[in-house]
């Protein structure tokens, strides 16, 4: 891990968090016992089968449900009011259709009270490194689906927080695309230093983006594992081709597959 | 990255005018015509009782200032109604929407008012606030706000509720919401909301003019029937339609013009 991680508290504390649903057969439990350490600037991604609680585990972080056991801690204290101080890229692209592509990727700015002139001059000088140039004042309609996606995480990172989760949002794009936006998203970061989150099912994509990977199991969703990926940065997608990479790849799918 | 990613092409609306589309109305129109001027001619049927088209069209032309006197009247009567609804039915449907309180309060009145027939008010209007306008107006207000505040109210209901999260973790307050998502997201609601309350001004101005009144198309009907004036019961029916039409088609063209990402997310789903 080459990315600027210092030596105090950990940026994001998940202290055994669990989640009950309650329903009219009963309670169904999401998520039981997960535990994580997440260091400031760091590139963590989460990877399990669907329906182990990804989705339900991103949406206590944002701050969006309540965990049913457990707490959630920044710096070593408890973090309560999460909600709008995470930043949070849900699966689908939701851009505002009446809004054009400048007017959707300013939205958290224009809610925190910035006057909309001044969001958007500061918004048009990032067009360029979303890929988004000459298409501001197109409207979502008009644009392809990794277009959307690329609008829809500009406008979370314009919120401008610390800490970002990403619900797969690639997975909705073609396998070239997505390689594409893998690439692009590496080089984003690696120029950042913010910390990110990501949630997915592809263990490639997991591997390649992130310094460390952590496994869950389903049903109730629980930490199976924490795999490190010492491979140095900047990373290529050439390297998912390394001997090294690919025992990994095997390592972290037998895992997955296995049923403890 | 590759930028050269395939952008879907713009269509504007209106080059999907599809000739095409109209030629079986326009042929059916026409023929239907034809027959009603033949059986008119073969069966000698008088004009009192059923005047022929060609004789309707000739009184449209020579009491065009009489019907064009009269049309102001009703016209008016209609656009101002038909505003006022609209600003009456969009403020309640916002506050129904926005707030449990006053949708309890207010939804009961709203379905209430329109349980009494509007045939029935028009009269008492007659006698509270006596001829003129101001009664017709409220005829139209009363049977044209109940489908804006409807709609309306469905619209500001059915936001999606993912985006709506979505603004909650970029610090979106419930009014934020509401604002930047409920409203804009309404506005085709709305819009079939008007479509319907247009028609229905147009028929609530009649009813008002029937009930009692000295000027408007309704009125003309009312006092060319028992002279047995047949074509100009007719030639007023015609223009009262040809009216409610254009208005319709008014609403429809602002409709498209206000929101072109409407018709356009609307095909690609």
């Amino acid at each position: 891990m080459t990315n600027t991680i210092r030596n105090n508290l950990p940026v994001l504390t998940l202290n055994r968090i669990g989640k009950v649903w309650q329903s009219r057969e009963g309670q169904v439990e999401a998520l039981t016992d997960v535990s994580m350490d997440i260091q400031e600037g760091e590139f963590v991604s989460i990877v399990g089968p669907s329906g182990c609680g990804k989705s339900t585990l991103l949406n206590i972080l944002a701050g969006l449900d309540a965990p049913s056991k457990g707490t959630i801690l920044s710096g070593g204290t408890p973090w309560r009011d999460r909600l709008g101080h995470i930043g949070y890229m849900p699966q689908k692209d939701l851009l505002l259709p009446w809004r054009s592509v400048l007017d959707n990727a300013i939205l958290a700015e224009e809610i925190s009270g910035v006057s909309k002139e001044s969001a958007r001059n500061e918004a048009l000088k990032m067009m360029g490194e979303f890929g988004l140039s000459g298409f501001e004042h197109n409207y979502p309609y008009q644009l392809s689906g990794g277009m959307k996606q690329r609008v829809a995480l500009l406008r979370t990172v314009l919120a401008d927080n610390e800490l970002i989760l990403l619900d797969e949002p690639f997975a909705a794009l073609d396998a070239l695309t997505r390689s594409n936006m893998h690439e692009w998203l590496l080089g984003l970061w690696e120029s950042w230093h913010k910390t990110l989150i990501l949630v997915t099912h592809d263990v490639e994509e997991a591997l390649i983006l992130s310094d460390r990977v952590y496994v869950l199991g389903g049903r109730p969703g629980f930490v199976k594992s924490v795999v490190s990926v010492d491979m140095s940065r900047p990373r290529s997608l050439a390297m998912a081709d390394q001997a090294d990479f690919l025992r990994l790849k095997k390592h972290v799918i037998n895992l997955l597959k296995s049923t403890s | 990255m590759d930028m050269n990613e395939e952008i879907k092409i713009e269509r504007r609306w209106f080059a999907s005018f599809d000739f095409k589309y109209w030629i079986i109305p326009i042929c059916l129109t026409s023929t239907l015509l034809v027959l009603w001027e033949l059986l008119v001619w073969l069966f000698d049927v008088k004009q009192w009782l059923l005047p022929a088209p060609s004789s309707i069209l000739q009184e449209i032309f020579e009491s065009r200032q009489l019907l064009f006197n009269h049309s102001v009247t009703t016209i008016s009567e209609i656009i101002i109604g038909f505003l006022l609804s609209l600003v009456i039915g969009v403020c309640l449907a916002g506050a129904i929407a926005y707030s449990n309180v006053v949708e309890r309060f207010a939804y009961p009145f709203v379905i209430a008012s329109q349980t009494i027939p509007v045939i029935v008010i028009a009269p008492l209007l007659l006698i509270w606030i006596g001829y003129g306008m101001i009664p017709k107006i409220i005829v139209v207000i009363l049977i044209s706000f109940f489908p804006i505040v409807v709609n309306t109210v469905d619209g500001l209901k059915s936001a999606d509720n993912d985006t709506m999260r979505m603004l909650k973790t970029l610090g979106a307050s419930r009014w934020q919401i509401f604002v930047k998502l409920q409203v804009p997201y309404s506005i085709p609601f709305l819009f079939s909301g008007m479509r319907v309350a247009i028609t229905l001004s147009v028929i609530g101005a009649v009813i008002g003019e029937w009930v009692g009144s000295s000027s408007g198309l309704g009125y003309l009907m009312m006092r060319s029937a028992p002279q047995f004036l047949t074509e100009r019961v007719f030639a007023s029916i015609v223009i009262l339609s040809g009216i409610g039409i254009f208005l319709f088609a008014l609403v429809v063209v602002i409709e498209r013009l206000y929101m072109p990402w409407y018709e356009m997310e609307k095909r690609q789903n």
